[in-house]
């Protein structure tokens, strides 16, 4: 192995140990995180759960986010087609029977075991990625995120009143089984991750990336933006909508005005916290903004500090974390992260490697 | 590197002439472009003058499919492209660089000039190989590791051309890639493209308002004023043609006599 010429006697470090590690550090920090939450308390597990399902729901936003550049406003459509999916497959026929008369006969049958569930919900969100992005797709900047806002009302519109797809307007859907416990719910957090990591290492997202960074330039270098954005679209889709699974089964009570515009914003809010263009910046903006949200919540309800009673009035969480959220947008524009991924912290550079093995010369 | 093999059968062979024929674009009524031909032929370099606002940029978009003409054909190797998209035009062999560099600044310069093999089709191993060669033809291969965000302007210049030319084209088109270079570095940057042009056999499109660079290193040039041809022919024609001088004093003058300087 050459040594450093810089530094003699220090090996430089491969270029792959901090590729690896852009993988390790989120999944590790994840790990972490829910060892040590869930043996905090009672509450905090509770608080864990969704903390675990809103990372999936964002990791699933950052996948097309992330490397497209392009916000989209509208990601919550897929949280709520992958939570049908999830409560439709799993309520017991009699309880559908009777919150949801009205609903397809070959929806009133269907029945699958909660892991399946996750699975089709994935397919579906999928699919709706692929046609949503197909229609969406060619339009840049602003207006892809309002039409992405757009899909999202239609979403919502369609499952608040119809009776075909589940109950009447304004009920909701009870009676999800509630199957998977929070190491499954974990398992399933890490391997979206991992999904993200390895589609951030694909070719299609390389060239998405380099069109975030110059639209203009892209198609000189052969790329075809709009495919690899409704690639993109289509897997964050999917990832997005195995969140929804999970939120209903964690939630356990599913009704499309859940869906709204406060939802939406939390999750914004943890990809910009975080750092809106990398998956680094997902995970760390869902963990910050959901200790933040826990430590709140105890305090609305009142917390002892040497016998006084500190407590917020209820609703106060959400303008905190807005006001977190402008903060971090003024001091750090990139979010926490700055929008880079984890980088390896033992040596402060990385060798690129261009000795003859790598670069065969005439 | 001497070979030049085609891509994926989609390029076209090097031997292929890229042609604007009867070009024409209005905007907003102005017309930009009116009835202009001219050849980019393969192995050679073919230089594009006129004072600023000519529509010499407006031609480079047509030639590359940024942009459409209302009427005229672009051919490439005798076939119409026209309305063929930008990076369907890039991966037949027709690469273009920007006035204004458009360099993927969150990459490394590597990686900028990987995505253009990549982009093409190419393999990353042989992404990485080809970006290596064509760093050190450009003596790149020092910064190659570097973040693209802050490049000094002469190295800028040279990545956008690097990009360009990863995507193993058989015309390249040079929107101004001198501008801003001091005399040395312009004299290195004419001899690589030189290189370039004699090692590939690619056709070299040179707009610069630079006339040493433009008079010292082209093979033919086409003069355009107010978006029409004015004179084309060998450097040295070119050069003592009275009609050079007066479509830049012609231009000068309407500046002067306060009307747009189109």
């Amino acid at each position: 192995m050459r040594r450093d010429r810089k530094n003699p006697g220090l090996v430089p470090v491969p270029e792959w140990i901090g590729d690896v590690w852009t993988l390790v550090a989120p999944l590790g920090l994840l790990y972490l995180v829910t060892a040590i939450a869930s043996g905090v308390s009672s509450s905090a597990r509770v608080d864990l759960g969704y903390m675990l399902v809103n990372l999936v729901i964002v990791v699933g936003l950052s996948i097309f986010v992330s490397n497209s550049g392009v916000l989209s406003f509208g990601h919550l459509a897929f949280v709520a087609v992958g939570a049908w999916t999830m409560s439709l497959l799993t309520i017991p026929v009699e309880m559908k029977d009777s919150i949801m008369p009205g609903l397809l006969p070959v929806l009133r049958d269907a029945s699958l075991p909660p892991l399946v569930a996750v699975v089709v919900a994935a397919v579906v969100g999928g699919i709706l990625g692929l046609i949503a992005g197909a229609a969406l797709m060619r339009l840049h900047g602003l207006e892809a995120g309002i039409a992405t806002f757009a899909l999202l009302m239609l979403v919502v519109q369609v499952l608040t009143y119809s009776t075909a797809l589940g109950p009447k307007s304004g009920q909701s859907m009870v009676g999800i089984p509630q199957t998977l416990d929070l190491q499954a719910v974990l398992v399933i957090a890490l391997l979206m991750v991992v999904a993200a990591w390895a589609y951030g290492r694909s070719r299609s997202a390389r060239f998405l990336r380099a069109s975030r960074d110059d639209i203009t330039a892209a198609p000189a270098s052969g790329i075809d933006v709009t495919k690899h954005r409704i690639i993109a679209f289509t897997v964050s889709g999917a990832v997005a909508a195995v969140g929804g699974a999970l939120w209903a089964q964690t939630n356990r009570v599913v009704q499309a005005s859940q869906f709204n515009l406060d939802f939406t914003f939390t999750t914004i809010a943890m990809l910009v916290i975080g750092g809106m263009f990398s998956l680094w910046g997902a995970v760390v903006g869902v963990i910050v903004v959901s200790v933040l949200n826990h430590v709140l919540g105890l305090l609305e309800s009142g917390m002892q500090f040497g016998g006084v009673i500190v407590s917020l009035p209820s609703g106060s969480r959400l303008i905190i974390v807005g006001l977190v959220l402008i903060v971090v947008l003024i001091l750090r524009p990139g979010g926490l992260t700055g929008g880079r991924e984890a980088r390896w912290p033992l040596r402060p550079r990385l060798t690129l490697d261009l000795s003859p093995k790598s670069v065969i010369r005439k | 590197m001497t070979d030049h093999p085609t891509v994926q059968g989609e390029s076209s062979p090097p031997s292929a002439v890229l042609a604007a024929e009867g070009i024409s674009r209005h905007f907003a009524g102005v017309k930009a472009l009116n009835d202009v031909h001219l050849t980019v032929p393969a192995g050679r370099i073919t230089g594009l003058i006129g004072p600023n606002g000519a529509g010499k940029s407006t031609l480079v978009n047509i030639l590359s499919g940024y942009d459409r003409p209302d009427e005229g054909r672009v051919l490439l190797g005798g076939v119409d492209r026209t309305r063929e998209r930008s990076y369907r035009r890039t991966r037949r062999g027709v690469a273009r660089t920007f006035q204004h560099g458009h360099i993927f600044k969150g990459q490394t310069i590597l990686e900028n000039v990987q995505l253009g093999a990549l982009g093409v089709g190419r393999g990353s191993r042989a992404a990485r190989r080809e970006a290596i060669e064509i760093l050190d033809r450009f003596d790149l291969l020092e910064h190659a590791g570097e973040s693209a965000e802050h490049l000094p302007h002469g190295v800028e210049r040279r990545l956008g051309v690097a990009r360009a030319l990863a995507t193993r084209p058989s015309h390249l088109l040079l929107d101004e890639p001198a501008a801003g270079l001091n005399d040395g570095e312009m004299e290195l940057f004419k001899s690589a493209i030189r290189a370039v042009v004699d090692d590939l056999g690619v056709g070299v499109l040179l707009i610069d308002h630079n006339m040493r660079l433009i008079f010292g290193a082209c093979d033919h040039i086409h003069v355009l004023a107010a978006g029409a041809n004015v004179v084309d022919g060998p450097p040295e024609t070119v050069r003592t043609d009275p009609r050079l001088a007066e479509s830049y004093l012609g231009s000068m003058a309407a500046t002067i006599a306060g009307g747009d300087d189109a």
